[in-house]
């Protein structure tokens, strides 16, 4: 078997971009790269003939890591919180987007294209589109937003997660040019132990923000409607009840406290 | 070339609903409400080497999901049949083996696992379900053979207090300012506001310290 030729030793396969279409030349242990052509980053998927956007991870393990400790306020006295693994996921996403008219300003629709709710990222959907913490709609705005690979830097240590779901229809009010398409959010995944119970939870590796489940909910806030809430109540129910008026008053401030919780915690 | 059969899915979404419901009363966490979920098949391969606790023959999943606990999972005994995805439920998703030779070896020695040859690649239906808990939708991953594997990160005690717990709660600034109306007749607005204000950083304390147990068990 003959030796190759200088200069295309490496090159395995030829790609295609998943974002111009243009073909690049990819070697065979290659998993990210710069597209020369449009300049997104792009990943590599096993098997698959498209290499797809991805946007560049900008936060470390611990500047991720230090964020979910203090937004959670992680206790560790006695050794109580033990980092058992943290792992650097590339999760998909389906983006629909008419790519004629990108621009920062204007928003995109961005859903799941894989479920990692069991371990604590809440999926985006259309009729959820916004999960707290994660920006991954913003980010892929523009093609700058996303980042770039630098030159000479080491290969990105991300697993790849797999597509397990479909896009569905396109939205409502949709232009006709465009469609779906795949892009892959870095997000960083902490498996850790509190006290002998196990946590999962999933911080923006772009902005190093905790997302959704690790939210802390805002007592305060909830405490102030709901006793502004009582107080409005009583002041409407006591001209006619007297100081009964403190029983749907008190109702109303349960129903309010409920629902101001759920609305927190989702 | 390895043989591609798949396990027979055995629970349908009612009883996987059931049977996770169960699971968390058994742990003492009874607050989910709805339970639904999607039937995935998950591939699986299975290797021949020498496994975590000295087996010749044990599986790798061969696709990523994202969850680390489905890596090691111990896949309970099922009915094989040769793969065919027209014999599958309406509405199964199905994972494409993703994970070459290569990366399966990679993914079992990360495990401490040997792997000397894949000797068959098997679909393995797993129901990803979403839970309610609290306004919060969580996952969990639940085998639909037997419904025996099952990953979820739901805690016991719950993660924000009770309706019961609530109620107590607003029930002290309730009744004082039921008392304040009866002890100041028409100029009760001032002092009830009083009340109200004065209330509201003991219910936040008693809140945070009740949302405090969760974490710390």
């Amino acid at each position: 078997m003959s030796e190759p030729a200088p200069g295309i030793a490496g090159i395995r396969k030829v790609l295609r971009c998943g974002a111009c279409g243009g073909k690049i030349p990819v070697e065979a242990a290659q998993g990210s790269l710069n597209c020369p052509l449009c300049a997104l980053a792009l990943v590599r998927i096993p098997g698959a003939q498209e290499l797809h956007p991805m946007a560049v991870p900008r936060a470390g393990r611990d500047a991720c890591w230090n964020a979910l400790i203090t937004e959670l306020r992680l206790p560790f006295e006695g050794s109580a919180t033990e980092l058992r693994s943290a792992g650097l996921l590339l999760v998909p996403f389906w983006r629909h987007a008419d790519e004629t008219k990108r621009s920062v300003s204007r928003s995109g629709v961005v859903v799941s294209a894989a479920d990692l709710t069991p371990t604590g990222l809440p999926s985006l959907s259309l009729a959820r589109r916004r999960v707290r913490g994660l920006a991954v709609e913003q980010t892929t705005r523009t093609g700058d937003g996303m980042g770039r690979l630098a030159e000479g830097a080491p290969p990105l240590d991300a697993t790849v997660v797999d597509v397990m779901l479909q896009p569905g229809p396109p939205p409502p009010g949709a232009a006709a040019a465009s469609e779906w398409r795949l892009v892959y959010y870095p997000v960083w995944s902490f498996h850790y132990v509190v006290f002998s119970k196990e946590h999962y939870h999933a911080v923006d590796a772009i902005t190093a923000v905790p997302i959704g489940p690790a939210r802390r909910i805002n007592w305060p806030l909830i405490a102030t409607l709901t006793l502004a809430t009582m107080l409005a109540a009583f002041a409407v129910a006591q001209p006619l009840t007297g100081a009964a008026a403190a029983l749907p008053a008190w109702i109303a401030a349960l129903a309010v406290m409920r629902a101001l919780i759920r609305w927190e915690r989702a | 070339m390895p043989a591609h059969v798949m396990a027979v899915p055995v629970l349908d979404r009612g009883g996987t609903a059931d049977r996770l419901r169960n699971h968390l009363r058994r742990r003492a966490i009874t607050r989910p409400g709805l339970i639904e979920g999607d039937l995935y098949l998950l591939p699986w391969w299975r290797c021949s080497g020498l496994g975590p606790q000295g087996e010749t023959s044990f599986y790798v999943l061969a696709a990523e999901v994202g969850d680390p606990r489905l890596h090691r999972a111990n896949l309970p005994p099922a009915d094989l049949k040769p793969f065919d995805a027209s014999s599958l439920p309406a509405g199964a998703r199905i994972l494409e083996a993703t994970q070459d030779e290569r990366g399966v070896m990679a993914r079992a020695a990360a495990l401490g696992w040997r792997v000397d040859a894949l000797e068959e690649l098997i679909h393995y239906p797993f129901w990803l379900m979403r839970i309610e808990d609290s306004g919060r939708i969580e996952g969990g991953w639940i085998d639909g053979v037997e419904g025996r594997v099952i990953h979820h990160t739901l805690k016991v005690p719950p993660p924000v207090p009770s309706l019961k717990r609530c109620a107590w709660i607003l029930a002290i600034p309730a009744l004082l300012t039921g008392a304040v109306a009866l002890a100041f007749g028409t100029g009760w607005p001032v002092p009830a506001a009083v009340v109200a204000i004065a209330a509201g950083p003991g219910t936040t304390r008693l809140l945070r310290r009740d949302a405090r147990k969760e974490r710390d068990g």
